[in-house]
């Protein structure tokens, strides 16, 4: 086989071999994605913005992922063909590409594939969000994209112990990949699925089993100021208040949706397991970022408290979960103009401008009945929660 | 300079003065200004003044709709001022049509850097912060339309004019009508401006406006990545001017240059990143 120094502006490695691109070296692609292929079937080209990961990935050529199975840990060092930023990066430097994997966050998945438009292999989203795949077809009008669900949790750093071994050290849990079947053909441990079965059964359940009730472990995990995700469903308070919410979608799935009810038990006993699971590392500020897309009308938070109450009863953990997002206090974080707006906005003004509700409607009236007394009680959690500490 | 408590001040105001309007919805009176289609009602100057007082905590002076006079000392060329409308289309509002704003914005030495447009009946709100200009949790940034392609929104100004001017206007009204999908008036210039920076209309002009009308509506327009340009009126707070994208605006202000209505300029262009 024909080998050759791999340069930014030269060929990857082997001629012959293929590549799996990954944009986005972050938590589900440099942690997940390499360990549902065997080790040398495929080289891996990394694609992200940072500069300084991308400089790294190239100087040690490769990383370690952990993977936590059974409860106990695994290790394996991926090789990287190369790391490009994503100005660098162009589709012609790889001789073989089988598929493009993009792991960017919902909101960058745009901005990340739109120099991809020669790319002719499938593109797989794994974002938390189908939507993403009409926004990349926008910019990508004439690209095979897909739409796929890292059913996963994965950390975007490891423990202090394996990140001194090598810092590019990173946690991951053994998860599975749901992709669309349209994208079949590449060679991996991936579950090949009809769309339809992906977006009614796999994404409902990951949307409202697994996101709604991770993201308010760590809002409340946030306002405790824990780091970890593990260390929020330590607090008892939170953890009785996320198996709430936790119930509370599993009641409201069973009555809506034709989904096998032991499908859903199964899947909302291994999400409370996996919240609380000490070997991950799930970062709290890595849940908690963009609150304003978590509060999304339609989505993990806003839209399971309506489906709730559509099926006649009032979540009342969702909702604390709600306004433990909309108080989420983050200087650095992109949505931070709503950190100053529930300071100034009445929860009125809050709930219909900015979350989006109609003025009249039930989760508005709930909400802001309940508003006050929501974050009082939140309050005294923290409070109780620092004078444990001490 | 990032602005974060002048953008805090300016939220401040807005929750003031749509406080205001919430509680004396139904209950204010209505009177004419400087003619008879130039109108303002007793919330006006509720709300103007309970802006005021919040603003009045920073250093910079505050010129609004109601309270200004000619002969207020105010130098927009050199100054940093607060610039507020309590009510923007206010004739909309008495008669229940759904345009209507509560705005306020800076002008920094005729630069504007941040603006608090909300819209009541629509329950928006739009607002600038940092670089980036929002519609309630979402980003605008405007996108690249033809002229002929473009539905514009036009805004004259309530009080008298001269004949033979408004002929003239109304000429440019029929040319930009005719050259375009169609030009609104919605009544209140800072709606049609911030729906240029929602990506709704491609461009709004206005002519012999006031700069309380739109300077909160052109930050967040400017910050959409939508071009701006204006020129100053025959008084300080006089102003004509064209928002649009780059090529619908652009057309709009030579069709007022070759029709000697005016001779706009475009100011400080910014991305939408």
């Amino acid at each position: 086989m024909a080998v050759r120094r791999n340069t930014l502006k030269g060929k990857p490695m082997a001629e012959n071999n293929e590549q799996i691109v990954i944009v986005g070296a972050g938590a589900i692609g440099r942690g997940f994605l390499p360990w549902l292929f065997k080790p040398g079937r495929y080289e891996f080209i990394f694609v992200d913005k940072n500069k300084k990961l991308v400089c790294e990935l190239n100087r040690a050529r490769g990383y370690t992922t952990c993977r936590i199975k059974n409860g106990m840990p695994e290790k394996r060092k991926i090789p990287v063909s190369r790391a490009y930023t994503n100005e660098e990066f162009n589709i012609d430097i790889c001789k073989n590409p089988v598929a493009v994997f993009v792991g960017v966050g919902p909101r960058n998945s745009k901005e990340a594939t739109k120099n991809l438009g020669k790319v002719k292999c499938p593109i797989i989203l794994c974002e938390n969000d189908p939507a993403t795949v009409a926004d990349v077809k926008q910019v990508l009008p004439e690209a095979k994209v897909y739409f796929a669900i890292p059913d996963v949790i994965t950390s975007n750093t490891a423990s202090k112990a394996d990140l001194a071994i090598d810092p590019l050290t990173i946690n991951t849990e053994d998860g599975v990949l749901h992709v669309d079947e349209r994208a079949a053909g590449i060679e991996g441990d991936i579950s090949f699925c009809p769309e339809e079965e992906l977006i009614n059964k796999h994404w409902t359940a990951k949307l409202f089993l697994h996101n709604t009730p991770h993201c308010i472990a760590a809002y409340l995990g946030a306002l405790i100021g824990v780091k970890y995700v593990h260390e929020a469903m330590q607090c008892g308070q939170i953890n009785e208040i996320v198996n709430g919410a936790m119930n509370e979608m599993l009641t409201a799935l069973k009555l809506k949706w034709v989904i096998p009810h032991d499908f859903l038990e199964w899947y909302a006993g291994k999400e409370i397991r996996r919240f609380s699971n000490t070997l991950l590392f799930d970062p709290v500020s890595r849940v908690s970022r963009e609150p304003l897309r978590k509060l999304n009308v339609e989505g993990r938070l806003i839209g399971a408290a309506q489906i709730c109450l559509a099926q006649g009863f009032v979540p009342n953990n969702i909702l604390k979960g709600i306004v433990s997002a909309i108080i989420f206090d983050n200087e650095e974080d992109a949505d931070r103009p709503l950190l100053y707006m529930q300071k100034i906005f009445h929860p009125s003004i809050l709930l219909t401008y900015i979350i989006g509700l109609r003025k009249g409607e039930v989760l508005e009236i709930v909400l802001e009945e309940q508003f006050a007394s929501i974050v009082e009680s939140l309050e005294k959690l923290v409070a109780e929660s620092k004078k444990a500490e001490t | 300079m990032n602005r974060i408590k002048e953008f805090q001040l300016g939220l401040l105001a807005i929750n003031a003065g749509i406080g205001v309007m919430n509680k004396m919805k139904g209950d204010y009176s209505v009177h004419t200004k400087e003619s008879f289609r130039d109108i303002v009602t007793s919330m006006d100057e509720e709300i103007e003044r309970t802006m005021k007082e919040v603003l009045l905590a920073s250093p910079y002076k505050v010129m609004g709709e109601e309270s200004y006079k000619d002969t207020d000392k105010i130098d927009l060329e050199k100054e940093t001022v607060w610039v507020i409308d309590p009510i923007d289309g206010t004739t909309n509002m008495v008669s229940g049509v759904p345009f209507y704003s509560i705005s306020v914005g800076m002008a920094d030495k005729m630069t504007f850097p941040l603006g608090v447009v909300i819209v009541p009946p629509q329950q928006e709100l739009y607002y600038t912060f940092l670089n980036d200009s929002f519609l309630n949790s979402k980003k605008l940034c405007v996108k690249s339309a033809d002229l002929k392609e473009s539905l514009v929104s036009a805004a004259f100004s309530g009080s008298k004019t001269d004949k033979k001017r408004r002929a003239m206007e109304f000429e440019l009204f029929g040319l930009i009508n005719d050259s375009t999908r169609g030009v609104l008036r919605t009544g209140s210039a800072s709606v049609n401006i911030c729906y240029v920076a929602a990506g709704r209309l491609q461009a709004a002009y206005g002519l012999n406006n006031r700069i309380w009308d739109v300077a909160g509506a052109f930050a967040i327009a400017q910050k959409a990545g939508a071009d701006i340009y204006l020129e100053r009126g025959q008084d300080q707070s006089r102003i004509n001017y064209v928002a649009g994208t780059p090529d619908a605006a652009k057309k709009i202000t030579d069709l007022m240059k070759e029709n000697k209505i005016a001779d706009l300029k475009l100011i400080k262009k910014e991305e939408c990143k």
